[in-house]
């Protein structure tokens, strides 16, 4: 029985993200399983999830796959660059953003946010227009550090 | 060819001490600041809740990581030290958290 979305419901269940990142690595070595929200390298994730879970109606160019840890279940995250129309849009919008969703900004003044936050900013009446998906290297996945040190 | 930067996260408040909430613009103002000084600033999506005690008082914070690549000069360090000062009477807190570490942009 198959999941909604062409996954085999047997696949999902009891994977970890480490587990299915190491399924993805086998077929593309660069392939990355990402937290919700996080920015990603959207032609490697599409390379890596059509060659380790075919389903061509699932997956579109330029979509990213995450794990949700808690549900176990699959979501298509789309990155969309976008610039705010003043200032004041730019200073509400990166206010809004911070702690709702996962962004990038730049100082050209592009912002890349995942696609479910247009819908939140507009809420918002934050105004902004869009530019598009953003460039293979505009995608930087998050790093976690390994270690740090304090600035005191 | 890889270069040596070096990427600072700083935890910002989302409460202050007294539970109000941090208004949006002042986190967008210290966004805008570390954008303005180094090309671009990351932001993560999710709160972190923290819970830290500091001369027999418990403090539970909700954070939020904000992360910029620098380059890795004592210069970009003197800004932090400076921002930390800055965001610790902006923000009404005792310590703002940040943390560095090199990393190697491929």
């Amino acid at each position: 029985m198959r999941r909604a979305g062409g996954y085999p419901r047997g696949l999902l269940i009891g994977l970890t993200k480490s587990a299915l990142q190491s399924r993805a690595q086998q077929k593309h070595p660069y392939a990355h399983i990402i937290d919700p929200g996080a920015v990603v390298d959207q032609e490697i994730i599409r390379l890596a999830a059509q060659e380790v879970l075919p389903g061509p109606k699932y997956y579109t160019p330029r979509t990213a796959w995450v794990l949700d840890d808690r549900a176990k279940r699959c979501t298509i995250l789309h990155m969309i660059l976008i610039r705010f129309t003043d200032p004041e849009s730019e200073r509400r919008g990166l206010g809004y953003l911070a702690g709702r969703f996962s962004f990038k900004s730049w100082a050209s003044g592009e912002t890349l946010v995942p696609q479910v936050a247009l819908g939140a900013l507009a809420t918002e009446g934050i105004r902004f227009t869009v530019q598009g998906p953003p460039t293979y290297e505009q995608s930087v996945p998050s790093l976690r550090n390994p270690s740090a040190a304090t600035v005191q | 060819m890889s270069r040596a930067f070096r990427r600072f996260e700083i935890l910002l408040p989302l409460r202050f001490n007294d539970g109000r909430p941090v208004p949006d613009g002042l986190i967008a103002d210290a966004l805008l600041e570390l954008r303005r000084q180094f090309g671009a600033v990351s932001s993560e999506s999710q709160t972190i809740r923290g819970v830290w005690e500091h001369q027999d008082q418990v403090y539970r914070d909700d954070l939020v990581r904000v992360f910029v690549d620098a380059p890795d000069h004592p210069e970009s360090r003197k800004f932090f030290e400076e921002f930390k000062e800055r965001a610790k009477v902006r923000f009404e807190q005792v310590d703002i958290w940040m943390t560095t570490y090199p990393i190697e942009v491929l």
